[in-house]
């Protein structure tokens, strides 16, 4: 019964996914994400931020599949760069320089990006299945939220955020309140009034969610960049055998296997993703084997695991917001964005109202996946090439595509200002450790968080205990509160800041 | 900075000035919103005001400015490391001319006004690669943007 359910969504999806346009924008943005993961300093949140106007003029479905696209496809992106560069394309590819590089200088490098690549594949399958498993159940007790239970999960969710942001906790806490308080400049929804919109036009509607995002990630980032220029040695050597040997299989594979898990895993929670993942799998993949001392001198294991676990965890990263609605981390922040352009609401109501764009979505996943294997090996030497890109040109390509995205998506040259005006606060954000990724979920949920605080208020006339009373909510309550209280706790403390150290 | 004390000799300078910092930059964030909300209506328990929110969010903001500051009074931290000011005003700057000059001067002025600035951002760049560069991106936003999206937009200024 269940079986024939899954097997009917996936049909559906499949359907969608495989319509000649839909298949071409899923290709678009595996290519994309698999040139941004290669190049440094060009990231996912800022790609999906500037290609977020064009989306404008796609179907929904075909924007959301190319939008997942771009994310997944980065992950296979960054592996190639620090395998071949010892540079993280991506920032959670960050441990797979260590042993991926040495793997290279050993002349293996053919066998590190191939088992990378199966490794995110395999991953990347696992999880697909696990969201088409995962999500109807959780709409259908998402289903059963009050406004009382989504304000509390968004406390949690937001908790758990900064729990997983890099830096101090107090910062993070401090920019989600600020992403809050921005996220309701503007005209109130419920009654009317205008709240710090200083008399100026484009603020009457609420600051518009691309210029905020394309200010202080994309044009913040070209800032920061030009800053600290870096280096890019590559390996000479010729990429010979892509084909790992048997042994290296039978090496590989269990690390795969507990990458996946843990990936999906670390996934779900609010604010985890593939950084976090990968950080977890490579410690784990050292506590397990037999002779530690090889990690970090070519271990395939410290390849096969942290590549699995971070695209596991791209994927598995959907759940929640595609299950209630509530975006876990910046990139799915640009997602729920894309969905707003096009006038959707993201939330449980999705799966029913859109079941096409719904499953869809996932299925599109699961090609990806097999377009990005494709294209990813034997293709691997024209991604490298791409290397050859200078910084210093990439930078005005990238700061142009900004502006004129921002300009076209209301033909508004304020808003262009207003991504110059981001892109400064974003750069004192960055120059103060105060890591800007908590205030964009926050602005996201700011107008949310009101509408179900004054909704969960109006219900129990007044009585502000129904947060307490319904036991959802204080679930919610209780599980952020003991969060707070353990990341508080040294001992904790410490082991987070070591796994966040380069 | 914002704290205004001239820095004593070397190696007693203020112990964490990117928590100071960051506290005061919350704080007044926090203390803006209450002053320019001050008016909002606060309502009543059953139907929250415009106000309500804000108040929450403005307070939360002076509280933890307030816990940060004293943070940075008490645990030494990282300096704040060299503004990089050129290639951050001269971003800023290219990006601002772009939206100044999209709708008098259109496109292609725009484009390289913001090139030219952007570049003058990073150090090594050299005129003929610079040239052949921006060229070759006018020619293809012109492709990509005018003839392939249909923007409203127009392409040289007289147009």
């Amino acid at each position: 019964m269940e079986l024939n359910l899954l097997f009917e969504h996936l049909s559906l999806g499949f359907g969608v996914a495989f319509g000649l346009q839909n298949l071409f924008w899923c290709l678009m943005g595996a290519i994309i994400g698999t040139a941004i993961g290669v190049l440094p300093g060009v990231g996912p949140v800022a790609t999906m931020a500037l290609l977020l106007p064009v989306t404008y003029y796609l179907p929904p479905e075909g924007a959301l599949i190319m939008l997942a696209g771009i994310y997944y496809g980065a992950q296979y992106g960054g592996s190639t760069t620090a395998i071949l560069v010892n540079l993280p394309g991506e920032s959670s590819s960050v441990v797979t320089c260590l042993d991926g590089y040495q793997m290279a200088r050993q002349g293996r490098a053919g066998t590190a990006l191939a088992i990378a690549a199966i490794g995110s594949f395999f991953a990347g399958c696992v999880a697909t299945m696990l969201i088409a498993i995962a999500a109807p159940p959780l709409i259908a007790l998402a289903q059963k939220f009050g406004p009382a239970d989504y304000c509390s999960l968004m406390v949690l969710g937001l908790v758990t955020a900064v729990v997983m942001a890099h830096g101090s906790i107090l910062k993070a806490i401090g920019m989600i309140f600020l992403g809050l308080l921005l996220g309701i400049v503007g005209t109130d929804v419920n009654t009317g009034n205008l709240r710090y919109s200083f008399g100026i036009g484009i603020l009457f509607d609420g600051i518009n969610f691309v210029p905020i995002a394309m200010g202080v990630f994309g044009i913040n980032e070209i800032m920061a960049n030009l800053t600290n220029p870096e280096r890019r040695d590559l390996v000479s050597s010729k990429i010979s055998s892509l084909m790992p040997s048997r042994a290296d299989l039978k090496a590989a594979s269990p690390a795969i296997l507990r990458g996946t898990i843990i990936g999906s895993l670390l996934g779900v929670l609010p604010g985890g993703g593939g950084v976090l993942a990968s950080f977890a799998s490579y410690t784990i993949e050292k506590k397990l084997a037999k002779d530690p001392s090889r990690f970090g001198k070519g271990a395939i294991e410290g390849v096969a695991g942290p590549e699995s676990a971070n695209n596991a965890a791209a994927q598995t990263s959907f759940i929640p917001m595609l299950t209630l609605g509530i975006p876990s981390n910046a990139v799915m922040a640009m997602m729920v964005g894309g969905m707003m352009i096009h006038g959707i609401i993201p939330g449980p109501q999705v799966m029913t109202d859109k079941p096409g764009l719904f499953w869809g979505m996932i299925a599109s996943m699961w090609i990806g996946n097999a377009m990005l294997i494709i294209f990813n090996l034997p293709m691997v030497g024209m991604w490298v090439k791409m290397l050859m890109v200078p910084y210093r040109l990439l930078s005005i390509a990238i700061l142009f595509f900004c502006c004129i995205g921002v300009y076209s998506l209301n033909n508004s040259a304020e808003e262009v200002l207003l991504i110059t005006f981001f892109g400064f606060v974003g750069y004192v954000f960055v120059k103060l450790d105060c890591e800007p990724a908590p205030m964009l979920l926050g602005f996201i949920l700011g107008p949310m968080m009101e509408t179900y605080l004054r909704r969960a208020m109006l219900l129990s006339r007044g009585d502000s205990m129904v947060f307490l009373e319904r036991p959802l909510s204080l679930g919610f309550l209780i599980a952020a509160a003991v969060l707070l209280v353990i990341i508080v706790l040294p001992s904790i403390r410490k082991a987070r800041e070591t796994a966040f150290v380069e | 900075m914002a704290s205004g004390s001239p820095r004593p000799a070397v190696g007693v300078g203020l112990k964490g000035p990117k928590d100071l910092l960051s506290g005061l930059m919350f704080m007044a964030i926090g203390a803006g919103g209450l002053w320019f909300g001050r008016e909002f209506p606060m309502g009543s328990p059953v139907r929250l005001g415009t106000g309500v929110f804000p108040a929450i969010l403005s307070w939360g903001l002076i509280v933890i400015g307030a816990i940060v500051f004293i943070q940075g009074l008490f645990v030494s931290g990282e300096s704040m490391g060299k503004w990089a000011w050129r290639p951050v005003l001269l971003i800023g700057l290219a990006a601002g001319m772009f939206a100044v000059l999209i709708e008098p001067a259109g496109l292609i002025v725009s484009m390289v006004v913001l090139m030219g600035f952007g570049a003058l951002a990073g150090d090594d760049h050299t005129v003929k690669e610079f040239s052949i560069f921006t060229a070759i991106m006018v020619v293809m936003a012109v492709a990509m943007f005018i003839w392939g999206l249909g923007m409203p937009i127009k392409v040289f200024p007289w147009s």
